[in-house]
C-alpha cells in the first residue's frame, strides 16, 4: 500500500517537495540515528546486561553518550569500574560509532590516550551493532585481549610473560575519575 | 481496502479548493444515499504529513524476533536474504550502500537482486501488533494493518492543508470538516469581546479565554466570564459539593463546599492526623537520605580499603620480583611504598572519620538530649514552687474570710441575745404599764425613722432608743 504523497499536489502554493534537498536529507538521516537511539537507551533501561551500562551524556545531545564497563572477575581488572565515551556519527547505525576509554588503561590493545583497537569498531561494523554489543565486546576483550595487533606492545609481551607485573602496570595505571 | 462507501485513494490526494486549478472544480464527493458519508470523506483533503511507521507507538511488549536489528523497531515492509535473515527493506538498502555484506553474518548479498520475500507469518504476525494512532490528541488504538485506512480516513487529527484557498498551513481534519471554505487562519472579531482570534481557534477561545462572553453558575447563580466558570465550579462555588481539606487523612466530610468551609473553620478532628502524617514523611525522607549517606560513606571506605589492600599486595610483589636485581630499583619501589603509604592512611582515616563523625553526631545528639531534659526538670520544679505560693497566699485569704464571718457570727448571736432581752423586758413593761406606752405614742411615732437609720450603729445612746423604739415600730407595723 503506497502512501499518497502530497508532492502529487499540482495547486500553486503547495509544499514543493518534488525535490529533497541534501540538508533536508542530512536531518532526516540524523533524526533516524536519534531514533535509534532512542529505542537503544529504552532497551538498555528495561533490560540491562550485567556490568556494563550506558547513558546519554547530561547535554541533552543523543549523539554523545558516556558507558562504564566493569572489570570482569578473573582478569586483571577484576573490580575496576572503566568510563568510556561514545561518539555517534549521524548516519549511525550504518557507520560505527567513536568509542574511547576516559579512564586511563593498561591493555594490549588499547593505547594512553584510551583509543581502541577492535576491528568491530572499524571495518568489520555492521548495522546490527549497537551499544550494548560493543561494551560487551570490549568486556570480553580486557579479559583476552587480541596480542597479535597490539597497540601497547609492552603490555601484549607482559600478559604473556610476567602477569603478575602486567597487574601492577593496570593498578599503577588506573585512577577512579569522578562523574563530570 | 477502503471501505465502499469512501472515496478511492487517489482522489484523497488530489487538490480540493483551487478554483484556477486544473483540477476539476471542488465539488464535493457528496453520496446522499450512504450513511457512512456523512461523518467523512465529504470532501477531497490535501494530506500535510506522511504516516511514519517508525515512529509509531506499539501496544505493549514486541516479540523480540520482530524487531529489525539495524533500526531496532518491528519491521516494516520486511524483506529476507538468502542466508535467512530479516530486515525493514529500507534499513538493508541503507546497510548495504556501505558494505554489500549482511550485517548480521557478513555474507554476500547484492542489493535487491538477492532479496526474497519475507514469509507471510511474519507479515501477519506484524499486522496483528496493535498500534497507538501517532496523532496527537487521538487516543485510537488499533491492528497494524488497519493503521494506515485509520489515519487516511478516519481519524479527526490528521492534519491535512487549510480549506482557504491560497493557504498551505496544516489543520486538523476535524477543524477543515466543520467550515468548508474559507482560510482557518484568518483571524476574525471575537462577537463577544471583540480580540482578534484566529478562525480555527474560534472554539478554544470562547472556551477558554473570552472574556466578554458571561455564563451563569448553574449551582449558586452568580455571574461570571466563561473561562472562569470551570474554575469556579472546581474551587469556589459554595454549592456545589466538595471534599474536607483533610480528607487525604481520612476525613470523610463530603457536602457543600459552604458546609465543609464552616466545618473546617470549626476544627476538622483530622487535621492534626494530617500534619502529624505530613511531619512524618518528612522525618521518614530525612531518614531515608541520612540512610543513603551512610551507605555512600561505607561503599567509599570499602572502596578504599579495597584499594589500599591491592596496593600493598603489588608492591609486596614488585618488592619480590625486584629482590634479585640492583639497589637501585629496590629504593625507587621503597620510595614509592613509602609515597604510597601515608596517602594510603589519609584515604583511612578519611574513611574512619567519617564514622567518627557519625559517632560524634550520635553523641551530640544524646547530651542534647540529656540537657533538654534538665531543663525540662527545672522547669517542673519551678512550676510547682509558683503554684505552691499561689496556693498559700489563697490560703492565707481564706482564713481572714474565715475569721471575719466568726466577727460576723458572734455580732449576729449577740444582737439575737439583745433582742431576745428586749423582747422579755418589754413584755414586762407592757404588764407594767399599757397606759404610759398609750400616751407617750404620739412621742414615739416621730422617732422610728431615725431609730431605723441609727439603730445599728453600736452608739450608746442608739442602742437606748433601739431598746425602746424598736418594738413599737414594730408594733405599729
Amino acid at each position: 500500500m503506497s502512501f499518497v504523497e502530497d508532492s502529487q499536489n499540482t495547486a500553486p502554493g503547495g509544499v514543493p517537495v518534488n525535490k529533497r534537498s541534501g540538508a533536508q536529507k542530512d536531518a532526516e538521516v540524523g533524526q533516524k540515528a536519534v531514533k535509534r537511539l532512542q529505542t537503544e537507551l529504552m532497551q538498555l533501561m528495561t533490560s540491562p546486561a550485567p556490568g556494563v551500562s550506558a547513558f546519554p551524556s547530561a547535554d541533552g545531545n543523543l549523539l554523545t553518550w558516556r558507558a562504564t564497563i566493569e572489570g570482569p572477575e578473573g582478569t586483571p581488572y577484576s573490580g575496576l569500574t572503566l568510563k568510556l565515551s561514545f561518539e555517534f556519527p549521524k548516519n549511525y547505525p550504518y557507520a560505527p560509532p567513536t568509542v574511547l576509554f576516559r579512564t586511563p588503561i593498561y591493555h594490549p590493545n588499547f593505547d594512553f590516550s584510551g583509543r581502541i583497537c577492535l576491528d568491530i569498531l572499524k571495518d568489520k561494523w555492521t548495522a546490527a551493532y549497537n551499544i550494548q554489543t560493543v561494551l560487551l565486546s570490549l568486556q570480553s576483550l580486557l579479559g583476552e585481549p587480541n596480542n597479535k595487533s597490539p597497540l601497547n606492545g609492552e603490555a601484549a609481551k607482559l600478559w604473556d610473560q610476567d602477569p603478575t607485573l602486567f597487574k601492577t602496570k593496570v593498578m599503577e595505571r588506573h585512577k577512579d575519575l569522578e562523574d563530570d | 481496502m477502503p471501505p465502499p462507501n469512501t472515496p478511492e485513494e487517489g482522489a484523497l490526494a488530489t487538490a480540493s479548493s483551487e478554483p484556477s486549478s486544473p483540477e476539476p472544480a471542488p465539488v464535493p464527493l457528496t453520496a446522499p444515499n450512504s450513511p457512512s458519508a456523512i461523518g467523512f470523506a465529504e470532501f477531497k483533503y490535501i494530506f500535510i504529513t506522511k504516516l511514519d511507521y517508525q515512529a509509531i507507538e506499539y501496544v505493549g511488549e514486541v516479540d523480540d524476533t520482530l524487531l529489525c536489528p539495524v533500526c531496532r523497531t518491528p519491521f516494516i515492509s520486511p524483506i529476507t536474504t538468502p542466508c535467512g535473515h530479516t530486515f525493514c527493506r529500507e534499513c538493508i538498502d541503507r546497510a548495504l550502500e556501505t558494505q554489500s555484506t549482511c550485517p548480521i553474518d557478513r555474507q554476500r548479498i547484492r542489493k535487491t537482486r538477492d532479496y526474497h520475500l519475507c514469509p507471510l507469518i511474519i507479515k501477519e504476525q506484524l499486522d496483528r501488533l496493535m498500534v497507538k494512532c501517532p496523532n496527537k490528541g487521538c487516543n485510537h488504538q488499533c491492528p497494524r494493518e488497519h493503521l494506515e485506512g485509520h489515519y487516511k480516513r478516519r481519524c479527526d487529527f490528521t492534519l491535512v492543508q487549510c480549506t482557504g484557498p491560497d493557504c498551505v498551513k496544516p489543520i486538523t481534519r476535524r477543524v477543515a470538516r466543520k467550515r468548508l471554505g474559507g482560510c482557518m487562519h484568518d483571524e476574525v472579531d471575537c462577537r463577544h469581546c471583540g480580540d482578534k482570534v484566529c478562525s480555527m481557534e474560534l472554539d478554544s477561545h470562547y472556551d477558554n479565554d473570552c472574556m466578554g462572553r458571561v455564563a451563569v453558575c448553574s449551582d449558586c447563580r452568580q455571574v461570571m466570564p466563561n473561562p472562569s466558570m470551570t474554575r469556579h465550579k472546581h474551587e469556589d462555588c459554595p454549592k456545589v459539593d466538595a471534599p474536607c481539606k483533610w480528607h487525604s487523612a481520612g476525613c470523610r466530610v463530603f457536602k457543600r463546599r459552604e458546609l465543609v468551609k464552616k466545618h473546617e473553620a470549626e476544627g476538622c478532628s483530622f487535621e492534626v492526623i494530617s500534619r502529624m502524617l505530613q511531619q512524618q514523611a518528612e522525618d521518614r525522607k530525612r531518614l531515608d537520605e541520612m540512610a543513603r549517606h551512610v551507605a555512600r560513606c561505607e561503599e567509599r571506605h570499602a572502596r578504599r580499603e579495597a584499594r589500599r589492600a591491592a596496593r600493598a599486595q603489588a608492591h609486596a610483589t614488585a618488592h619480590g620480583t625486584n629482590n634479585n636485581n640492583d639497589h637501585r630499583s629496590i629504593e625507587a619501589t621503597h620510595s614509592a611504598a613509602h609515597s604510597a603509604e601515608p596517602s594510603s592512611d589519609g584515604d583511612g582515616d578519611v574513611g574512619g572519620s567519617t564514622e567518627d563523625y557519625v559517632l560524634a553526631q550520635f553523641e551530640r545528639l544524646e547530651s542534647e538530649l540529656e540537657i533538654l531534659r534538665q531543663q525540662s526538670r527545672d522547669m517542673d520544679a519551678r512550676q510547682s514552687h509558683i503554684i505552691l505560693q499561689h496556693a498559700a497566699h489563697f490560703s492565707d485569704q481564706i482564713a481572714e474570710i474565715g475569721s471575719k464571718v466568726g466577727v460576723v457570727n458572734m455580732h449576729l448571736s449577740w444582737l439575737m441575745s439583745l433582742q431576745r432581752q428586749s423582747r422579755s423586758s418589754t413584755a414586762a413593761a407592757a404588764i407594767a404599764g399599757a397606759a404610759a406606752s398609750v400616751a407617750s405614742g404620739s412621742s414615739s411615732g416621730a422617732r422610728p425613722g431615725s431609730s431605723d437609720g441609727s439603730g445599728w450603729r453600736y452608739s450608746g445612746d442608739d442602742r437606748r432608743y433601739s431598746e425602746g423604739g424598736r418594738p413599737e415600730s414594730l408594733h405599729r407595723l
